[in-house]
């Protein structure tokens, strides 16, 4: 006869085994494909840390796949589109293969989740302007999240370098000109050689929170800020929308960069330089002005260090251009888009989906995925999250998936940036010189450049302006009346003028212009 | 025969113009060389006043770095080893002028060469065949390649016919007389197209972002690009943050590290490398 005690174990486990199957049946496959949050850092492994979190707080299973960045990233969605096997939840940054796939019926309307996560929707999915990139007639086919850290970039001064030469920061392109004529000729470093340059930028393209737009992009962006006419389009002017490339402004602005230029307060090598030469240059305390982000300055916070352990970095805000315009540039309110698959709606994981991005929207789920293991990889000191593990990998690997987390909020930068220290005991602390270049640059949003289709030569359209320019502004081609009369002209040729209409087209639908 | 002053004027000019490019060729690596050992806080230059391996040191901290060493090592290893297979047992009897059909053979291999399905039927066919997430799929997704069969082909039409017959005279099979008399002879091409399977799969890129899902399976080319993606990201502030090389020091010691296997191989084979290319090159 079976003992009553056996008995009751067995049915104790026979009932464990039952509840644990059935929470096994309900567990939800869900594929994830995103581009990494830490790329260099591994990947997920079977024990992954998050991924266990997420299966015991959701019931999701989750296949995360790092998507490349960049044409590789697209090519690989497209394929999977093509085999009519797109993950189920996935991100996007091509948004002429959004609107394809959107075309092709291969992505699901994703209004049904927003009841089923009522609080990331009031955080993250309640403006119409930006719900409007997302549009496709009449349905919303993407979640698209607000970009949670933008207008991280300005303009840094070598404040030691000012007060050793006894000067003011500049507040106009005029005292700009001054002090980067200043910091390339009165030998600010005091090494006797004339080896420092007054600004160092360089043509790039990088859209990170912000917009160039066409030209010589971000770093001469608050040139044109100053003339008015920052990004590629003139919202303002109604029906009587353009390029500011067309502006008179814009060849004003272009005439300000050649003065630079001529006054070599420039590399001789901007031309052609990286955005990586760059950072080596002030790193190296060869720029007195140059153009960054937080994210660049903490990155390259270390070298600048060894090499100029006086060295005193600043924001200045922009500078005013004649008429008193200022703006550092143009930058977009959107971040992750993120889209689901018809396939995975039509087997109904969307409320898995739901579940599994509410959790992350806020609590325990968003802590995970954006800091790490609590007590392991990050505190929460006075409501700020602080990094605490040495192990750098292991919580770079535990927050692959943070950019479904981020919101973009005070106790987030924070965390995120915080104080950098000199060997002499002074320090920087980042989370405010980001507050700083927010709000002293007049950053204009343009988030409505995101629905302008790209034009069906838009590469030769972007070579031939930002090559013009660059022949302007190097003296290889005169500037004046004639030869900029040239240039535009040139436009017709590239069908410019199409271009403008459908970009016209695009903002008046999606109410970005009136 | 006499060398006149014009001869040697001309060898003169030959080799300072050889020297002149194997300097055009030199000079980039050994900037990366140097930039990969320069320490924090100085210029990276041609010729480096200060020399640190704290790049290296840093990156061979990453574990993903090493477990994509390990896969790009197999990869290469299975892959030539398979391809190897499959390009000798092809190679060899296409090149035997009895085979019947031979010529309609080599036709329907030579039209893959010019025609080829392109990038999607290609997908499907891994995913329909459940390949897809797995090696398997990198590994026999272009085993074969036509151009290297070709040429291979051409080597063994050109060995001596003589030395077949009187090993089939000795009672040896097909299959003995690949062995034990076609194989050792052709060390030269083995090796080079060996070498020619294992660089395109040590340098496989694309192939594994698209077949491949499961990062930790992903090869060196990928990591490394996601490591260097990292290190150029505005983003790229929580690493940074502890690292003890300039980026640009670890973006080249990356490279660095990725070519040494490669660059170690070679020599060791560059003895055979003309003899198997020439004479597999030539037209039978």
């Amino acid at each position: 006869m079976t003992h009553p005690r056996t008995t009751a174990r067995t049915l104790a486990l026979v009932t464990l085994s039952a509840l644990l199957g059935a929470h096994a049946q309900k567990a939800t496959d869900l594929s994830v494909a995103l581009y990494a949050a830490n790329p260099e850092a591994p990947a997920p492994t079977a024990g992954w840390d998050t991924g266990e979190v997420i299966r015991a707080r959701t019931g999701v299973n989750l296949k995360f796949t790092m998507l490349p960045t960049g044409a590789d990233g697209d090519n690989k969605l497209g394929s999977l589109a093509a085999a009519n096997d797109l993950p189920d939840l996935f991100e996007i940054r091509n948004r002429n293969l959004f609107y394809q796939l959107i075309r092709q019926g291969q992505v699901a309307p994703v209004s049904s989740l927003l009841a089923q996560m009522p609080q990331r929707t009031k955080a993250r999915y309640g403006n119409a302007m930006r719900n409007g990139l997302v549009n496709e007639n009449g349905q919303m086919y993407g979640l698209q999240e607000p970009a949670t850290l933008s207008r991280q970039y300005g303009i840094m001064i070598r404040q030691d370098w000012l007060e050793k030469l006894n000067l003011k920061a500049p507040t106009t392109l005029d005292e700009f000109l001054n002090v980067a004529r200043a910091f390339t000729e009165r030998d600010p470093d005091g090494n006797g050689r004339k080896d420092t340059f007054g600004y160092c930028g360089v043509i790039d393209f990088d859209t990170a929170g912000i917009l160039p737009g066409l030209g010589l992009g971000n770093h001469f962006q608050w040139v044109y800020g100053a003339y008015g006419v920052p990004g590629t389009w003139n919202y303002r002017a109604g029906a009587a929308f353009a390029a500011n490339v067309r502006n008179p402004n814009y060849r004003k602005a272009t005439e300000y960069v050649r003065r630079l230029v001529d006054a070599k307060v420039m590399d001789p090598d901007w031309a052609t330089m990286k955005r990586s030469d760059l950072r080596n240059r002030w790193q190296q305390g060869k720029c007195g002005l140059f153009f960054e982000s937080v994210g660049g300055l903490i990155a390259g916070f270390k070298n600048f260090e060894a090499n100029n352990p006086k060295g005193d970095l600043r924001f200045v805000p922009v500078p005013k251009g004649p008429a008193g315009s200022r703006s550092m540039g143009t930058f977009a309110n959107a971040g992750t888009l993120l889209v689901v698959s018809k396939k995975a709606m039509d087997a109904g994981k969307g409320p898995a989906i739901a579940k599994f991005l509410e959790w992350a929207n806020s609590g325990e789920g968003y802590y995970q995925l954006a800091f790490g293991k609590k007590g392991a990889d990050y505190t929460l000191v006075g409501g700020i999250p602080t990094v605490t593990t040495t192990n750098v990998n292991g919580r770079l690997t535990n927050t692959q998936l943070r950019f479904l987390a981020l919101n973009g909020q005070a106790a987030e930068l924070k965390g995120r940036y915080g104080t950098l220290k000199f060997g002499d005991g002074r320090s920087v602390n980042v989370y405010n010189l980001l507050m700083d270049t927010r709000r002293t640059n007049n950053w204009i949003d343009r988030s409505g450049d995101l629905v302008v289709p790209a034009a069906p030569n838009q590469a030769d359209i972007d070579r031939y302006i930002s090559e013009s320019l660059v022949q302007f502004v190097l003296g290889q081609r005169p500037l004046n009346d004639d030869s900029w009369k040239a240039f535009t002209d040139g436009l017709n040729g590239l069908n410019f003028a199409g271009y403008e209409k459908n970009a016209y087209a695009a903002l008046k639908a999606g109410g970005f212009v009136k | 025969m006499t060398r006149t002053r014009h001869d040697r004027t001309f060898d003169r000019s030959v080799n300072a113009f050889l020297i002149a490019v194997l300097l055009i060729t030199l000079i980039p690596l050994i900037y990366v060389l140097a930039v990969s050992i320069t320490p924090l806080g100085r210029t990276p230059s041609l010729l480096p006043t200060a020399a640190s391996l704290a790049a290296y040191a840093e990156l061979l901290k990453q574990p993903a770095l090493i477990r994509a060493l390990g896969n790009s090592v197999f990869l290469t290893l299975s892959g030539v080893l398979i391809s190897m297979i499959l390009t000798v047992c092809t190679a060899y009897p296409l090149s035997r002028p009895d085979l019947p059909g031979r010529k309609f053979l080599t036709g329907v291999i030579l039209f893959t060469f010019l025609f080829n399905a392109g990038l999607i039927p290609l997908y499907l066919v891994i995913r329909d065949l459940h390949l897809l997430n797995t090696y398997w799929a990198l590994l026999l997704h272009g085993a074969v390649s036509v151009y290297n069969l070709l040429v291979m082909k051409n080597f063994f039409q050109n060995l001596p016919e003589s030395l077949e017959e009187a090993a089939k005279i000795d009672g040896a099979t097909d299959l003995q007389v690949l062995w034990h008399i076609v194989l050792p002879l052709s060390k030269p091409i083995l090796l080079t197209i060996g070498l020619f399977y294992a660089v395109t799969q040590w340098n496989s890129f694309f192939e594994p972002v698209l077949y491949l899902s499961d990062a930790r399976m992903m090869p060196l080319p990928v990591v490394l690009r996601d490591i260097l993606t990292g290190l150029n990201s505005a983003e790229y502030v929580e690493s940074a943050a502890t690292t003890t090389a300039p980026p640009d020091a670890l973006k080249m010691a990356a490279v660095v590290l990725t070519t040494i296997p490669m660059l170690l191989v070679y020599p060791w084979i560059q003895r055979y490398f003309t003899s198997g290319t020439l004479s597999g090159g030539v037209k039978g």
